[in-house]
């Protein structure tokens, strides 16, 4: 780049200022770039033998420094065309180290002003190259520092923990790759400390997490959360963040924690990640040191790498014996490593087998595993040679050290053992969960602190012992107290770096609450099931397209469909087209998330073709991520519903117009506090008040008498003890449930009143009283027809007691003025006893006589009329009707007439003895009076009974009675129709009146010539 | 047939009282008569004949309905008066009322009840 050496020496010659700045910045090196050609870059000579370089094999380019600036720096190195540059660089050196140099830039502009290209001044600087040592130490412990990582990064993993660190010195934060992993980022990813936080679901974690975030700066306060975060793909997480603070000088430098995946734990439905196999893993075997040696002279022998192993070489251990090993061993072990042999050359272990540390040439002390076997023995039984193997165990030990602390801080309860079950490290959760917080337990046997634990557990433990690893995803345990604990429990062998099984590690996870919740949802997904299955109403769950996942037998039955044919229709294909667009958008709302249900009528097509009407309510179930998941849908067949309202409709219609139609009725409804709301024509018509007057306006008070609406309320008050008033009055037996039916008076619009019968009934609307009415009939008529039949009763009283004022006149003055006739007609014949043949006194006498009879017929039929029917007696119908034969047998025996008695002897009747055999008489004579003179004649009595009679038939064949002219006649007083010379016309009329005096009634039957037959009624004896 | 001194008839009924005064006389069984026209009258008589010592009848026919004091009322006054005589009392009226007869009856002194007009035949039946 000539052109750019050739511009720099103009530069050089024209601006001392550059001269200058080249003075005091470029010792080290040079380099002139152009800004628009930016990979051209003159480079001065110096630059490339500060970095051990033949400045001739360089080219003038900008990518030969590229190439060696430490990576680190190169960013910063390509911000020199923007800014005045001052940075510190790192380059390779060609001997392998790096070379810091110090960079100064300078802009150059042109004639306009504008930069066009930049003068690089490099200034080696020499002090950081003297801490190379130091800082080679440095990247070791980094390194270290890394393997450790490494190692708590496999523990982690299985545990889904990773590390952050905040380093607030710089600003720089670090995630380990399970931290990038459990954010779903790339392992090239790179936070800052915003990106970090706005992972942080929005909202309360958010707010926590920035808040705790704050106070660990601030205050130094270690926080541990339970949070979501939204990966960056997009996925939402629980994690849990724990995070610790350093403070130097009362400033935070630094805050780091962990950060654990518990979306499995959140969601409880899939298992913990798998053991931590890796943990057992890293014991790896090294080559063991070996040693031979002669007890009895103490000879001994060692590999070279048993000598290795402590920092020397054989050489440099020489005079070798069995002092050289006791030299080296800790004085605090020797012992027990000295017991350990004992017991072997006791016999009273095979092997020898011993931990213990021993001093390395450095000073530090190194651990070692030391295992022999006395493979020779004198001839007096004294162990003679003994051959073994010495390990260095101290990375071992370290991860023990290291697996304990890691153990120590795992959130989940684990623990691990040695082959003899005696705790190695526990978790603080393993404490709590097993109750062992406050006890010192490392060192401890499991089966002494827990003497419960059963032969099964230490057959699994012993199985484990022996390489196996057995786990159980679920458990159940029933704890002394007798609660029920449900683990997740895992236990495995962990192995030393030879392979054998250095213990076991126990884990255990308390999943009750989880077990508790799935039984619950197993509980309510059974009773869904049957509650679905067997729901009355039709139920169906629809996937988010619309598509039938399930229905259940009322939908199918409602629609007419089988299931299978029901599953392979749509919803919209048994929607009413006119309702299915409502349907949709309804249902879009719901998956928009705008409604979480929505209710609505619409109309399904059956199988058949029928349509029926149903209440569709729908809600959408939705995952964790609010994603949609399915339709659930209820269905209620409200066809009967509709078709009765329908039929409602019609009936109101009609009702409405026959209230309208109703000219004489009045029909007047209220709402509940009295208004009235409804006034129809007849109303108008009966009142005279108009529609326009009274609607909305007026209360029933208007046409009500005050008297007798205060006349009800005493009568409510009276009865039920309730005190009413008003328009209550009305409605009282209403509310009662009652139909109220009483007279009223109506006041006319003209002042007149209008008596009516009001019927109030109270008006409900699905079982609550929403109006009242009242429907008023005019019986003015019926009042009228009331007072005419009242005063007829009183004419009719004022008629009996003149009747009974004349039976009196009969009873007593007739018959004294009758008397005295006779007797002096009595007397006259004696004193004048020639009078006795005059005519006019014979006829007189006849007069009198009858006159005489008249009034004892009379008396006869007044007597009845007054008897009582209290003093009925149960009388035996057979007896009587017997007697009543004999006496007449003289009579009947001259009329040649036959009489048969063929009443039931047992049957008894209610009558008064004077009556009954006045009536018997008078039938019997009456037959034997009318018989026939043309045939022989007979009289059949016999009786039957019926619920409410006994009844007696007393037959003839006389020569009967013409019904047709004369039934009006036959009972009435003094009438005959016969012209027998018996025939008075009283005895039937009497017959019948004592028959109905004693309850009961007679019927005839007769043909003229044939004969007669009379059915008496009589009461049945009273019990 | 014994003949009797005297027969008190009360009655408000002047044709019968006559009638009756006739009969006894045709039938010559009666020497002579105290007519009173009520209870009231009767019994404030009888009273002083029975007071005095006079001579009371033998016989009295009462009929019932009467004004005044009518023949219950006579009865029931009568019999607390102490008297020493025997006295057959007969009722004779025109009332057939039942509850009457059973009445009659319940008066130890009544004895016979009987049923107006009164004939010749009947009057001779009382006196035997």
């Amino acid at each position: 780049m000539s052109y750019l050496k050739k511009e720099f020496y103009e530069l050089l010659k024209n601006d001392f200022s550059v001269f200058d700045f080249i003075q005091e910045w470029g010792v080290d090196g040079l380099s002139y770039r152009d800004i628009e050609y930016e990979e051209n870059e003159w480079i001065n000579s110096k630059f490339w033998s500060t970095l051990g370089c033949d400045s001739t094999e360089m080219p003038n380019r900008t990518s030969a420094w590229r190439k060696i600036i430490h990576p680190d720096d190169l960013k910063k190195a390509n911000q020199i065309d923007f800014v005045e540059f001052d940075e510190i660089l790192r380059y390779k050196h060609k001997n392998g180290g790096l070379v810091t140099v110090r960079c100064k830039a300078l802009p150059i502009k042109d004639n306009d002003g504008t930069t066009t290209r930049i003068l690089s001044a490099y200034t080696k600087i020499t002090h950081l190259e003297e801490n190379k040592e130091e800082e080679e130490t440095l990247k070791q412990q980094l390194d270290k520092y890394i393997k450790q990582e490494d190692f708590l990064k496999k523990c982690n993993e299985a545990a889904r923990i990773g590390y952050w660190e905040v380093n607030l010195l710089n600003d720089s934060i670090y995630w380990s790759s399970m931290t990038k992993e459990i954010h779903e980022a790339a392992l090239d990813y790179e936070p800052n400390l915003q990106t970090a936080i706005n992972f942080f679901k929005e909202g309360e974690s958010r707010e926590l997490i920035t808040k705790s975030f704050e106070l660990a700066v601030s205050e130094g306060l270690p926080y541990d959360h339970e949070l979501q975060i939204v990966t960056l793909k997009g996925n939402s997480r629980w994690v849990r963040s724990i995070a610790q603070v350093t403070f130097s000088d009362g400033v935070c430098t630094r805050v780091y924690g962990t950060f654990q995946d518990i979306t499995q734990f959140k969601n409880s439905n899939i298992e913990l990640l798998q053991e931590k196999e890796k943990l057992l893993s890293v014991i790896e075997g090294t080559n063991a040191g070996t040693w031979e040696w002669n007890i009895q002279t103490g000879e001994t022998h060692y590999n070279e790498l048993w000598a290795k192993i402590l920092g020397y070489s054989l050489k440099e251990l020489e005079p070798i014996d069995i002092k050289t090993w006791k030299n080296l061993v800790h004085p605090d072990d020797i012992g027990k490593s000295d017991e350990e042999l004992n017991d072997c050359f006791e016999k009273k272990t095979e092997y020898y087998n011993s931990e213990y540390r021993m001093r390395h040439k450095d000073g530090h002390y190194i651990w070692v595993l030391d295992k022999g076997k006395v493979i020779s023995w004198t001839e007096d039984g004294k162990p003679l040679m003994m051959f073994g193997t010495q390990y260095d165990i101290t990375e071992q030990k370290k991860i023990i050290n290291r697996n304990t602390v890691f153990i120590e801080q795992t959130p989940t309860a684990i623990a691990m053992f040695d082959t003899n079950m005696c705790y190695l490290a526990s978790s603080e959760k393993w404490k709590e969960d097993y109750n062992l917080k406050d006890k010192s337990i490392i060192g401890k046997s499991h089966y002494e602190l827990f003497p419960e634990i059963g032969t099964e557990w230490k057959n699994i433990h012993q199985k484990c012992l022996n390489g196996f690893a057995e786990k159980r995803d679920e458990d159940k345990f029933i704890r002394k107290e007798g609660t029920v604990q449900w683990l997740k429990w895992e236990v495995k062998p962990w192995y030393n770096d030879n392979g054998t099984v250095g213990g076991i590690i126990m884990y255990t996870a308390d999943i009750t609450a989880r077990k508790n919740t799935q039984e619950q949802l197993r509980i309510s997904e059974e009773a869904f099931r049957g509650n679905f299955e067997n729901a009355a109403i039709g139920m169906a769950l629809l996937d988010k397209k619309g598509n039938w996942l399930k229905v259940n037998r009322s939908l199918c039955t409602m629609l007419g469909y089988s299931e299978q044919e029901l599953m392979v229709q749509s919803f919209e294909d048994i929607t009413h087209p006119d309702d299915l667009e409502a349907d949709l958008k309804l249902l879009d709302e719901l998956v928009k998330g705008r409604r979480s249900f929505y209710h609505m009528e619409k109309r399904y097509i059956c199988k058949n073709g029928r349509i029926i009407n149903i209440i569709l309510a729908a809600s959408l179930v939705r995952n964790a991520e609010n994603q949609p998941l399915y339709f659930i849908s209820q269905i209620i067949d409200i066809t009967p519903q509709k078709n009765a309202e329908r039929e409602l409709a019609d009936t109101i219609s009609k009702m409405q117009s026959l209230i309208e139609a109703s000219t004489q009725v009045s029909i007047i409804e209220t709402d509940k506090k009295g208004t009235i709301t409804t006034f129809n024509k007849g109303a108008e018509n009966l009142l005279g008040y108009s529609k326009e007057e009274v609607l909305f306006k007026q209360t029933p008070a208007l046409i009500h008498l005050k008297e007798e609406v205060a006349a009800r309320a005493l009568e409510i008050k009276t009865k039920y003890n309730d005190i009413v008033e008003g328009f209550k009055v009305f409605t009282y037996a209403a509310n009662k449930g009652e139909y109220d039916t009483r007279e009223w008076t109506y006041i006319k619009k003209d002042g007149t009143e209008l008596p009516v019968q009001l019927t109030v009934t109270a008006i409900k609307t699905e079982g609550k009283i929403t109006g009242y009415l009242g429907i008023a009939v005019d019986i003015s008529y019926i009042k009228k027809t009331e007072k005419e039949i009242q005063s007829l009763l009183l004419v009719t009283k004022d008629q009996n007691e003149r009747l009974r004022n004349f039976a009196h006149i009969v009873s007593h003055n007739l018959r004294s003025h009758s008397g005295n006739i006779t007797m002096m007609l009595d007397l006259l014949n004696f004193e004048f006893p020639d009078l006795s043949g005059n005519e006019f006194i014979q006829l007189l006498g006849t007069a009198s006589e009858n006159l005489k009879e008249t009034i004892a017929h009379l008396n006869e039929v007044v007597l009845i009329n007054t008897s009582l029917s209290e003093n009925l007696q149960n009388l035996e119908l057979h007896e009587y009707m017997d007697n009543t034969i004999k006496n007449v047998s003289v009579i009947a025996q001259k009329a040649e007439v036959q009489i048969d008695n063929q009443i039931d002897p047992q049957v008894k009747i209610l009558a008064i003895p004077a009556y009954l055999d006045s009536i018997l008489l008078n039938f019997i004579t009456n037959g034997i009076k009318y018989r026939s003179p043309d045939r022989d004649s007979f009289i059949k009595i016999s009786s039957t009974t019926n619920d409410e009679f006994v009844i007696l038939t007393i037959e003839d064949n006389g020569i009967g009675i013409d019904l047709k002219k004369n039934r009006d006649k036959l009972f009435g007083m003094y009438k005959t129709f016969h012209s027998n010379k018996d025939a008075r016309g009283i005895g039937l009329f009497i017959t019948k009146n004592q028959i109905e005096a004693i309850g009961g009634k007679v019927k005839v039957e007769s043909i003229v010539n044939k004969g007669t037959t009379f059915k008496i009624y009589f009461k049945h004896e009273k019990n | 047939m014994k003949k009797i001194d005297i027969a008190c008839i009360i009655d408000d009924d002047p044709i019968f009282i006559f009638g009756t005064k006739k009969i006894m006389q045709i039938a010559n069984f009666c020497e002579s008569f105290m007519i009173f026209h009520n209870g009231k009258q009767a019994y404030d008589k009888l009273k002083i004949i029975i007071e005095n010592g006079s001579q009371l009848p033998d016989l009295i026919l009462l009929d019932l309905n009467m004004p005044i004091w009518d023949g219950w009322q006579f009865l029931d006054e009568f019999v607390k008066i102490p008297n020493e005589k025997s006295i057959t009392i007969y009722i004779i009226t025109s009332s057939v009322d039942p509850a009457d007869v059973i009445r009659a009856k319940s008066y130890d002194m009544v004895s016979n009840y009987i049923v107006k007009p009164i004939t010749m035949v009947e009057l001779k039946q009382i006196l035997s």
